[in-house]
């Protein structure tokens, strides 16, 4: 991770995190597992750097933290989506969406190009 | 940790402290790291190389927990003020929500709290003006008076600033009575003599011209004046020319070299214009006449301790300075007070008993509304409890209940201000008219910020113990008596009960010490002074000294003046003296007593006449003074006859004890050589106020002194104000240029030596009532609310075959019970605060029996009437009915 880079990441890291735990809430192990796999281990998160993003998008109200039990009966923080996290998801996809569409066809080969 | 919570939090998010949160932070990335190594492990790593891969992975794992428990506990602390704010808004909102439900309790709450809030908020804005607030002089703490009680003469001034080193200045006022003519109608005017340095050493510069040169106290240069702020304005219409101006005062030409700011109200308020006193070159007539009071301004650093210490060593030098023997005891014990101490004098201490007097009863209403709450809290024991069931916590619940009781006391506060408001004006005009820095008084920051403190303090006081005791519910008792409206158990009831007895015990002081007050009045307005104050008026004459300068044209004047009043519609006897009883200015005289050793001679005591007038020969008869023995004055007695004196019967007493006082001779010094014979022994008057003894007095006919100014007195056959009111007219018609003032009847002059007393009296008498009225209710709350308790009680003896006198004789005992209690604590508590009503009592113990035995008996007697209502609603209870109302 360069340090240019570290604005988008962690933009991009609260985004993910979000996504993580639109299905049900999460504990910080299993968000950070979901992403390796649904990434394929491309995105290479930091734990140390997530569990910073968890209590970052807590203070900002986006999701609420709650002791729970795993299935092995053992005792883990459980994060979840509040009302407001799950608005700014809808917006933040749709941001991510355009801004992705917008870079795409920058980087499309030109006529005459290839 | 988590997993021992106790129960009664299960509703709320716990508040953790720093410690749980750092062990929570730390179980989460344990967890994490455990799960993964557990991964890795799954995949082939051996546990050891699993663990350390996970650390890494993870990052610095030390500086990630203490950077997790930091944002973890300023996020806590965030969401408790969140909550803790949205729960005191809820609370208000549910405090007024309940405070509307019922407005009568409200009404009577707010009513209560507002009267006592008012009364100190009105009382205390008297106390800030009069004693707290700073003197209107430059650095007015270094300001002292010197020898308050005493005064002394100009030369001797000057010994004081010489020998007294912790003075930086020390100067002299002294009032005096000045004409002013030819400026509209000729006015008798309240001035004062100064020295000409008092100004600066005050620090008060005039808004217009200059205060006096050093030097103009000199014969020939003092002939200059500053005039008041209020006399340039009613006098000279505001005219900013007139510095320079030459004016008439008594006959004499003064010139105008400033006006002072209408702030400045030295010494007194009605104090309208300053001239020098000047200096005069005969040491005798200048150590005998220009006796001033003295203030000085401490150089910086020096103590008063100090500077009184020092004032006595002057003193006994200036006491050797006089060109005559003085008696060694002069001056003795002279010292140096504050000048706020004497500007306050006597006031203060009244102000403070009066203040004392209020505050209790402020506490008398906050223990009426602390019962209004326990009465109210038992009703709603059942909502506490449900409340509490739901979660709501222990502290919560008082949380909530205090603040019903801050809205109200805010509630009681802001309408205690507005009565404050209203109560400052009446204040002002009920407080005796020599009250210091009586137009000073009013509301400022200071009392908004005490009346602030009394409500916060209020709200306090009649707030906790309900709210401790609510919150304190038992969950399953009260949720077991059902639809019942709640328990109000013998604890409940036996504190209750104890605030209502220390509620009449208050009520028990503050009556007693009105008591003593009102029958201290009495005792006062029963008072003879000696001379029938009823059908008598007077006035003031004060011929223009030019127009009449020597005996002889006074002396016409004045026959003519008693000749055109004798004619007077409605004046039956007219007669004039150089003063009045119970008037300003009554001044005494030393004497020597033919046959005697000469006091200076011998060392000791003058003889002393503390009143000494020069009464026309009608006078004793126009007073009604009785003759006892020898003859009364008579039209004989001019110019050139005999000398002769009248005596009063104490002075007779005292200065001839042995034998008859009738025929002896005394000498006045500064009069001619002469002995005066006594003529006749007359009754005893009360020339200083009717507080005081009879003053020793003796009485010289005014034709052998025609004074500079006489009072004339009319006895009338009717309405004396009706005569008052052509006084002026008639001697106008006589003497055009001769001012009239200090135009009275005697029983105003009466009324005014009593003014002090009776507004004491009077203010700590509504005191008192209101102190009863609302000791009256709290008795009233208890006994109707225990009888609405009891009604399944009394229902049942009923139903056994108690009669409705039993009934009756039940529950007004229980009220009677109460008060006694009360009334016994109270005749305690009466017996040491009215120590501090000694100094306002007259002709009346403290202990006074009557007072202690009719005050308790009075309470009583108020417990009863109002137990009596609730009583009587007890006796008709249908047995079946309280039965089955179960």
């Amino acid at each position: 991770m360069g340090d240019d880079a570290l604005e988008l990441l962690q933009g991009t890291l609260d985004v993910l995190i979000l996504r993580t735990l639109a299905g049900e809430p999460m504990h910080g192990y299993g968000i950070a597992q979901w992403i390796r796999n649904r990434t394929d281990g491309t995105l290479a998160v930091q734990d140390a750097a997530l569990y910073q993003a968890l209590r970052r998008l807590e203070g900002k109200g986006w999701i609420s933290a709650e002791w729970g039990v795993t299935e092995n009966n053992r005792r883990a923080r459980y994060y979840a989506l509040t009302a407001d996290g799950r608005a700014q998801l809808t917006r933040e996809t749709a941001d991510w969406r355009r801004y992705a569409e917008a870079v795409f066809k920058v980087l499309q080969p030109l006529p005459g190009e290839g | 940790m988590a997993s021992d919570r106790r129960p009664g939090r299960v509703f709320r998010f716990p508040w953790r402290t720093p410690r749980e949160i750092g062990a929570e932070v730390d179980e989460e990335v344990r967890f994490h790291l455990e799960m993964r190594a557990e991964e890795l492990a799954r995949g082939g790593t051996p546990p050891d190389a699993a663990l350390a891969r996970a650390r890494r992975e993870f990052g610095d794992v030390d500086a990630a927990r203490a950077s997790l428990a930091r944002t973890d506990e300023r996020h806590e602390h965030a969401r408790r003020r969140t909550e803790w704010m949205g729960e005191l808004a809820q609370d208000a909102r549910y405090a007024v929500r309940a405070l509307r439900a019922r407005p009568g309790f409200t009404a009577v709450a707010v009513v209560t709290l507002a009267l006592g809030i008012g009364a100190n908020a009105a009382l205390f804005s008297v106390v800030n003006a009069v004693l707290l607030r700073d003197l209107p002089y430059a650095e007015p703490d270094r300001l002292v008076s010197v020898w308050p009680e005493g005064a002394i003469p100009l030369p001797g001034l000057e010994m004081v600033r010489r020998e007294a080193k912790s003075f930086a200045a020390v100067e002299g006022y002294v009032p005096v009575e000045l004409t002013l003519t030819g400026q509209g109608e000729p006015a008798r005017l309240e001035g004062a003599k100064t020295t000409p340095g008092l100004f600066g050493t005050l620090g008060v510069a005039p808004a217009l011209g200059r205060s006096f040169l050093p030097g103009e106290d000199a014969p020939g240069r003092s002939r200059v004046v500053l005039l008041s702020d209020a006399l340039w304005r009613q006098r000279f219409g505001e005219d900013p020319s007139v510095v320079g101006r030459a004016v008439r005062l008594g006959g004499e030409s003064y010139t105008v070299v400033g006006v002072m700011p209408p702030t400045f109200r030295f010494p007194s308020r009605g104090t309208r214009l300053w001239t020098p006193a000047a200096r005069d070159p005969n040491p005798f007539a200048e150590w005998g006449s220009s006796w001033m009071t003295t203030v000085a301004r401490l150089r910086p650093g020096a103590t008063v301790e100090r500077a009184s210490a020092e004032t006595g060593a002057a003193m006994a030098r200036v006491r050797g300075g006089f060109p005559w023997k003085m008696p060694d005891d002069w001056a003795r014990g002279a010292g140096a007070v504050p000048l706020r101490d004497q500007v306050v004098g006597e006031t203060g201490p009244m102000l403070l008993i009066l203040l004392g007097a209020v505050g209790f009863v402020m506490l008398i209403a906050c223990v009426n509304v602390a019962n209004l709450l326990l009465a109210r809290a038992a009703v709603r024991q059942k909502e506490i409890a449900i409340r509490s069931a739901l979660g709501a916590g222990r502290g919560r619940l008082a949380r909530q209940l205090l603040t019903e009781s801050a809205v109200l006391a805010a509630l009681g506060g802001a309408a205690g201000l507005a009565l404050g408001a209203v109560g400052v004006r009446l204040l002002r005009a009920a407080l005796p008219a020599d009250t210091p820095r009586l137009d000073e008084i009013g509301m400022d920051a200071r009392v908004l910020l005490f009346t602030l403190a009394v409500t916060a303090l209020t709200g306090l006081l009649f707030g906790a113990l309900p709210a401790l005791r609510a919150s304190r519910t038992e969950l399953a008792g009260a949720m077991a008596e059902g639809g019942r409206g709640g328990g109000g158990g013998p604890g409940r009831q036996r504190v209750t009960g104890a605030l209502v007895a220390a509620e009449v015990a208050l009520a028990v002081v503050l009556v007693t010490g009105a008591g003593l007050l009102v029958r201290s009045f009495w005792n006062l307005t029963r008072v003879d002074p000696g001379f029938r104050v009823e059908n008598l008026v007077s006035a003031t004459v004060s011929p223009p000294e030019e127009r009449y300068a020597d005996d002889a044209s006074r002396r016409a004047l004045y026959a003519r003046l008693l000749e055109r009043l004798e004619r007077v519609p409605g004046a039956s006897a007219v007669a004039a003296g150089s003063m009045v009883p119970l008037g300003e200015g009554v001044y005494g005289s030393v004497f020597v007593i033919e046959g005697r050793p000469h006091p200076n001679d011998a060392g000791g005591e003058w003889p002393m006449a503390e009143a000494a007038p020069a009464v026309s020969p009608e006078w004793l008869r126009t007073m009604r003074v009785p003759l006892l023995r020898g003859r009364p004055l008579a039209e004989a007695d001019r110019e050139g006859a005999p000398p002769v004196v009248l005596v009063s019967e104490g002075l007779a007493r005292k200065y001839w004890p042995d034998g008859d006082a009738l025929g002896k001779r005394i000498m006045f010094p500064g009069e001619r050589e002469e002995w005066r014979t006594i003529a006749g022994v007359v009754g005893d008057v009360r020339w200083k106020g009717v507080a005081a003894a009879p003053e020793p007095a003796m009485y010289v006919p005014l034709a052998q002194r025609p004074t500079g100014q006489v009072r004339v007195v009319v006895r009338t056959a009717g309405d004396p104000a009706a005569v008052a009111a052509s006084l002026r007219g008639v001697v106008a018609g006589v003497a055009p240029d001769a001012p009239v003032s200090e135009v009275a009847t005697a029983v105003q002059l009466a009324r005014a030596s009593v003014e002090r007393p009776r507004f004491a009296m009077l203010l700590l008498a509504v005191f008192a009532g209101v102190a009863l009225v609302l000791g009256a209710v709290g008795i009233y709350g208890v006994v109707a609310y225990a009888v609405s308790r009891r009604t399944h009680e009394l229902g049942v003896r009923m139903a056994l075959g108690a009669r409705p006198g039993d009934v009756l004789r039940m529950v007004l005992g229980q009220g009677a019970a109460l008060a006694g209690a009360g009334a016994v604590a109270g005749i305690g508590g009466a017996l040491l605060v009215t120590r501090a009503l000694e100094s306002l009592l007259y002709g009346v113990e403290r202990t006074d029996p009557l007072t202690l035995l009719a005050v308790p008996v009075l309470l009583t007697a108020v417990a009863l009437v109002a137990s009596w209502l609730p009583a009587r609603r007890a006796t008709r209870i249908d047995p079946m009915l309280a039965l089955r109302g179960e």
